[in-house]
């Protein structure tokens, strides 16, 4: 790509050698000054004794070439150039690529579910002309990306890499596990990285697959970016900070369907508030050992901690058994009876904190249950049957929360949550994709006098639900 | 076939160095060091150098901890036959009741929560399932599902109707094959407490290769099965042959330089269970446990499960050659020549 750098670096299985005069060049050229794309010279750049060469990962191919050239990677500098049809951008959609071309064409832009992201992705691609990869989390998004994208670029130019596909082209969709085992092969083969739901990067295995890739521009695209400090500074090294936000209030009703928001709340019947109370005693008994009076220790910190006290195990345990309790007790189900009986005909979507309150849903209402535990086919089953109006709703705990395109959706139950703001946001957006007269509903059914009722609180504050702008009619009842 | 050569020989890192690309970025150079020394002026020293192998390829100069890994002993017996009563006890019912009943047995038992963890992930790859139904799940699922019916119960009994079963049955059927519904089958062969007892050590083993910087093994004799292993999931690293015979291997752990994968780590765990079959064997490893550097042994002797045994020829023309070739010096020792 680079003429000075032809020769001076190479691509190894997801790593960069880097020669010997060309190191020396490096840190001539960096002469103490900081480098923005390489953060930390002694973690990018070491000296490698199996191979005798100095090694750096593949991500930090733009930084190695602005040390060696004194210059950015330019697009101009990308030699393949790959055949696109042009895309046409909603404005929001415009400005947010507009904000990621001032920030180098590195950084994550901020979608709500519906709202065109696999499109804005399209775009970026079909705009710079060059080689790209796009990593998806789901089997499902695969197949989604590659149809659109077969409406854009050459049938030449299109790879698939995942779910039994192993085509390998300019243009290639891959699932992240796919992706993740082919980048030492492939990482050295795109200009443009393109990364689907983002948020799932930035901690975990997977990280990996963007240390193995040289891209110098790269595109996150997620609706729900990380909470975690550490997760979002990681991403903001790999992929780019975030360039562009758009909230589901901005778009609402116009790009996005409108929709109604109301939170239920049901009582526990005696005998389960009485057992959900002993229960929550017992852990708050422990986690009040286990802190020491310390505040602001995180979930993961202060598990551990209980961990270790004598009877922390069975205060979590009983943790756990609380929790199940509030998942679905019996007045979430005559709730759910009721709802559904009320919204006979709209294509229904529920979901569950976990999978066995979503098998219990199933047996009970009739909803067929998407989960984990069933396979892809049964899954796309299921959702033809439901996109051709022939059952009477979806039941999942997880699986729906992103990344299925039901667009027929219109009512969204959510029995249970545990996953906090982003979850809530996913599954909101799984019934926003807009159609003609289209008016979503959602309703949240919470156990009073639980941990629930803090959790959807704080979902709602979190969200900017009831702080800004209400997102629909909040009703307490 | 690959063979070790004397010279220390890099393996792993020597595939891909001349992939196409439009990136100008792999196109020939000299063998890496040929411009010169390392350590001369823009070497690694200059630019800041991190210790990879520990400086020379071997555990280093630098103070770490040193344990030795615990393996499962007499006193540990009490704990794993009520464990392994659990598993025994809970073939035919679902697996989501064994779950509960071993979940809860952790907490009432007081012993090493990695040990116990360990001890149950062996026993839940030696304990299969098998759905039970009368009707096959997916069917009663589309049925059921998609039945048209006024209510729930006149759904469920027009499904069972056009499946030709009971009600009952087919709410058996429904989610039957599912992972927690599916029935518990007991293991082709009984597990004995002191096939357990290996079986676990050698899982906490792996679960401690899995978070090395660096991997020494020192193998002789039928080492041949081990090199070739090493090579065939391509692991990183450099073969010598040790002054006093056999193969020192030194390999990148998944902690050394950048990659982490658990594929990786997969596969380096998966070099334990060979090492049994050595005739002798010492691994040393570097890893990092809970944030410490730390270090362990393992040598022969050591109480853990082997793979099966290696085959010992490559082919039946091998096989055949050395049984012909056995009766035609017969009278004369002929041992077989190893792998240098």
């Amino acid at each position: 790509m680079l003429e000075r750098a032809k020769g001076m670096l190479r691509f190894d299985r997801g790593t960069l050698l880097v020669r010997e005069d060309a190191a020396r060049r490096i840190r001539e050229n960096l002469g103490g000054r900081p480098c923005a794309e390489l953060r930390d010279l002694r973690e990018g750049l070491v000296w490698d004794p199996r191979v005798d060469a100095h090694r750096a990962p593949a991500y930090h191919f733009a930084g190695l070439v602005r040390a060696l050239e004194g210059r950015p990677v330019a697009l101009r500098d990308v030699t393949r150039r790959v055949y696109a049809k042009d895309v046409e951008l909603r404005p929001y959609q415009e400005a947010a690529l507009e904000s990621w071309g001032r920030a180098g064409r590195r950084g994550v832009v901020v979608l709500p579910t519906g709202a065109g992201k696999t499109h804005l992705g399209l775009a970026a691609a079909s705009r710079l002309r060059v080689p790209t990869l796009v990593v998806v989390p789901t089997r499902v998004l695969l197949h989604q990306w590659y149809e659109r994208m077969s409406e854009m670029f050459d049938a030449k130019d299109l790879g698939m890499l995942g779910d039994g596909h192993r085509r390998i082209s300019a243009v290639t969709v891959a699932t992240f596990e796919s992706a993740l085992r082919a980048m030492p092969r492939i990482g050295h083969r795109y200009a443009l990285l393109v990364v689907d739901e983002a948020h799932h990067f930035g901690h975990g295995s997977r990280t990996e697959l963007l240390h193995m890739a040289i891209a110098p521009f790269r595109l996150g695209l997620t609706a729900t970016p990380s909470e975690c400090g550490d997760h979002r500074e990681t991403l903001d090294e790999l992929v780019g900070e975030i360039c562009s936000e758009t909230a589901i209030e901005e778009l609402r009703g116009r790009f996005l369907a409108d929709f109604d928001h109301t939170v239920s709340f049901v009582d526990l019947r005696t005998p389960e508030q009485e057992q959900y109370d002993r229960l929550v005693r017992r852990f708050r008994h422990a986690r009040n050992i286990a802190s020491r009076g310390e505040r602001g220790l995180s979930w993961a910190a202060l598990v551990a901690r209980v961990r270790t006290i004598p009877g922390g195990e069975e205060a979590l345990l009983a943790l756990r058994r609380a929790e199940h309790i509030v998942s679905y007790p019996s007045a979430k189900a005559e709730a759910l009876r009721c709802i559904l009986r009320g919204t006979r005909g709209s294509r229904v979507l529920c979901f569950t904190a976990d999978n066995r309150s979503a098998y219990a849903v199933a047996r009970e209402h009739l909803l067929w249950p998407i989960t984990c535990d069933i396979k892809k086919a049964e899954r796309d089953e299921a959702l033809d049957l439901f996109r051709a109006g022939k059952l009477r709703g979806i039941v999942s705990s997880r699986v729906l929360n992103e990344g299925y395109d039901v667009p027929d959706a219109d009512v969204a139950i959510i029995v249970g949550a545990t996953l906090g703001r982003r979850e809530h946001v996913q599954r909101i957006g799984r019934v926003l994709r807009p159609s003609a007269g289209k008016r979503a509903t959602v309703i949240e059914l919470v156990c009073r006098g639980t941990m629930e009722e803090r959790r959807s609180k704080n979902r709602q504050l979190a969200s900017g639900q009831s702080k800004r702008q209400p997102l629909g009619d909040v009703d307490a009842a | 076939m690959w063979m070790p050569h004397n010279n220390p020989r890099v393996f792993g890192a020597r595939s891909n160095l001349s992939a196409p690309t439009n990136w100008g970025a792999s196109t020939n150079w000299g063998e890496p060091g040929d411009s010169g020394e390392p350590g001369d002026s823009g070497g690694p020293g200059d630019l800041g150098e991190l210790d990879v192998f520990g400086g020379s390829g071997t555990d280093g100069d630098r103070e770490v901890r040193e344990f030795t890994p615990r393996f499962l002993s007499d006193g540990d017996r009490p704990w794993l036959r009520r464990l392994l009563y659990e598993y025994e006890s809970s073939v035919g019912a679902p697996v989501h009741m064994r779950r509960e009943r071993i979940r809860l047995l952790e907490v009432t038992l007081s012993v090493n929560a990695y040990a116990f963890r360990d001890a149950a992930r062996v026993l839940d790859q030696l304990y299969g399932s098998k759905v039970g139904a009368p009707v096959k799940p997916r069917v009663a699922r589309r049925t059921l599902f998609t039945s048209r019916g006024g209510s729930v119960a006149e759904a469920r009994r027009i499904a069972a109707h056009a499946l030709g079963v009971s009600p009952q049955e087919l709410a058996d059927s429904l989610l039957a094959d599912l992972p927690s519904e599916r029935i518990v089958c007991a293991p082709k062969s009984a597990v004995t407490l002191d096939e357990l007892m290996v079986r676990v050590n050698l899982a906490s083993i792996q679960s401690l290769l899995r978070s090395s910087r660096h991997v020494t093994l020192r193998v002789d004799g039928g080492a041949k099965d081990v090199l070739r292993y090493v090579h065939l999931v391509g692991l990183l690293g450099v073969v010598r042959a040790a002054a006093d015979g056999g193969f020192v291997i030194h390999i990148s752990g998944p902690l050394a330089l950048f990659r982490r994968t658990t594929m990786y780590a997969r596969a380096l765990a998966g070099v334990v269970p060979r090492l049994s079959w050595c005739r002798e064997f010492e691994l040393r490893a570097r890893c990092r446990i809970d944030g410490e550097e730390c270090s362990f042994r393992v040598s022969t002797g050591a109480p853990i499960f082997p793979v099966k045994e290696p085959r010992r020829f490559d082919s039946q023309v091998e096989e055949r050659f050395f049984r012909d070739f056995q009766k035609a010096v017969q009278g004369i020792k002929a041992p077989r020549p190893t792998v240098e």
